[in-house]
């Protein structure tokens, strides 16, 4: 016969058997990574069609005048490649560029001559057959605000 | 006739807490804590110096999970963790490691660990950058920590044999009512993963994820981003690749299934530690966690008793109970 202490042992053991059970099962399928460690786990979910562009990167440059352009890639803000492509391209493609947004700042620090920055996609698209080259297309071209205007 | 309820106690006390092997667990804690103290160690997305590189980043992108408010409350709360904070506790943390490795006050030693990496982890995500590898190692650790897994293969149960007199045991032989039930919760977290992921395909990918085209472009896109080959010449073959997400989308929709089934175990282990070895040889996706955590679908304690067995000439047939 199982004695007090075991009996609370074992009623403890099993409301944290449930409670991270349950909090799976929820978070699984609410659409949030906001509980971790639990999760839901959309990796590689999205469904991809022929002739779709990869998204292998994005490429980011700064243009300055007289033609004069400088790429900028996740290591010259010592970022890894995920939080490149979140904070840093999704900023200048939803616009969002100007100079109290402190990811922007730091690239526009890195070349204060800038007076845009120019978003390129990568140059393949997927087909029945596998990778098929194409040109890198300009999908934003956004002008830096000068120190102290507004957007 | 019985009650419900009373029926209900009884399936649910066999189910979770019949007699294991200790063996298991243990083996399961070495291989685990081994795993992430190396990680913490060695690599460079976990290691001491990564967390300067975190701290630098913009505060703008800083966005506190809620674990990470909960645990940083000793700390002064989210907003109060500095660079030294998170390298204390990181330095802490993997003296707990080391304590739960070698089997030294392992409860205690395993429950620091695990809050600590949970802590470090989710600090690291907070700043806008959540993956998926880390999480069920997180759970793992928690459920290693509340069982008896420093019964074997530890400093602990030599210690108590040496000064408390305890009778010596076969290893491979001793069991314990709660050897079980961590086991059997990170094998349903496993299941739990992959019905997340499967649900995933079906909403996210709006019911066509496996037209074959899906995964040629996965394939194309880490094959070229992380440099690949392998991944690359693999997207170039619709046929092969379209089966191939079948066999996925089957795999993570039905692996629940063997849980309740164990036999199917022998199908569904090999075949998912096959796919995340493919997955990283292929995607270069570092799922470590989940590869090494595969250990808890091995029941090792038989393993190493056939093997003892074999030796002597004398194999017991069926003697492998895939809890």
């Amino acid at each position: 016969m199982p004695d007090a202490v075991q009996i609370i042992r074992r009623t403890l053991l099993s409301g944290f058997i449930l409670m991270v059970l349950g909090t799976q099962t929820v978070a699984g399928f609410s659409h949030t990574d906001r509980w971790f460690p639990f999760l839901w786990y959309p990796m590689y979910a999205a469904h991809h069609e022929e002739g779709e562009r990869l998204d292998v990167r994005h490429f980011l440059y700064a243009v300055a005048g007289e033609g004069r352009e400088y790429e900028i890639r996740p290591e010259d803000l010592q970022m890894g490649f995920w939080r490149f492509e979140g904070a840093v391209i999704n900023s200048v493609l939803s616009r969002k560029i100007d100079r109290s947004n402190e990811v922007i700042r730091r690239v526009l620090d890195l070349h204060p001559d800038a007076i845009a920055l120019r978003v390129q996609d990568y140059p393949a698209a997927i087909t029945r057959n596998g990778i098929k080259p194409l040109p890198s297309n300009v999908i934003a071209v956004v002008p830096v605000p000068q120190q102290g205007a507004s957007f | 006739m019985q009650g419900f309820a009373p029926r209900a106690r009884r399936a649910w006390a066999k189910y979770w807490f019949r007699p294991a092997a200790l063996f298991d667990i243990a083996a399961l804690r070495v291989l685990a804590v081994g795993l992430q103290l190396g990680l913490l160690l060695l690599d460079p997305r976990y290691n001491l110096a990564s967390l300067k590189v975190i701290a630098a980043l913009p505060s703008s992108l800083y966005w506190p999970l809620p674990v990470v408010h909960l645990l940083s409350l000793p700390f002064g709360g989210a907003y109060a963790l500095s660079l030294g904070t998170m390298q204390s506790v990181q330095v802490v943390t993997m003296c707990a490691g080391f304590l739960a490795l070698i089997g030294l006050f392992t409860n205690a030693s395993l429950l620091v660990f695990a809050l600590g990496c949970t802590f470090l982890q989710g600090w690291a995500c907070s700043f806008d950058d959540i993956h998926h590898p880390e999480a069920v190692m997180m759970v793992a650790l928690g459920a290693l920590a509340l069982g008896p897994s420093g019964k074997l293969l530890s400093v602990d149960s030599w210690l108590s044999r040496k000064f408390r007199k305890a009778p010596a045991v076969d290893m491979l032989s001793a069991t314990s009512p709660e050897a079980r039930w961590p086991v059997l919760l990170i094998q349903w977290f496993f299941a739990l993963m992959y019905l997340s992921a499967f649900y995933a395909k079906l909403v996210v990918g709006e019911g066509q994820w496996f037209n074959g085209y899906s995964l040629q472009f996965y394939l194309a896109v880490d094959g070229l981003r992380w440099g690949s080959d392998l991944a690359v010449w693999l997207a170039q073959f619709h046929w092969i690749v379209f089966l191939s997400s079948l066999a996925v989308f089957f795999f993570q929709g039905t692996f629940f299934v063997s849980m309740l089934y164990p036999r199917l175990k022998w199908f569904y282990v090999p075949f998912g530690m096959s796919l995340h070895v493919g997955i990283y040889v292929l995607l270069r996706a570092p799922f470590f966690q989940w590869a090494v955590l595969y250990a808890v679908f091995v029941p090792w304690g038989e393993l190493l008793k056939q093997l003892r067995l074999m030796r002597r000439g004398t194999p017991v047939a069926g003697a492998f109970d895939a809890t």
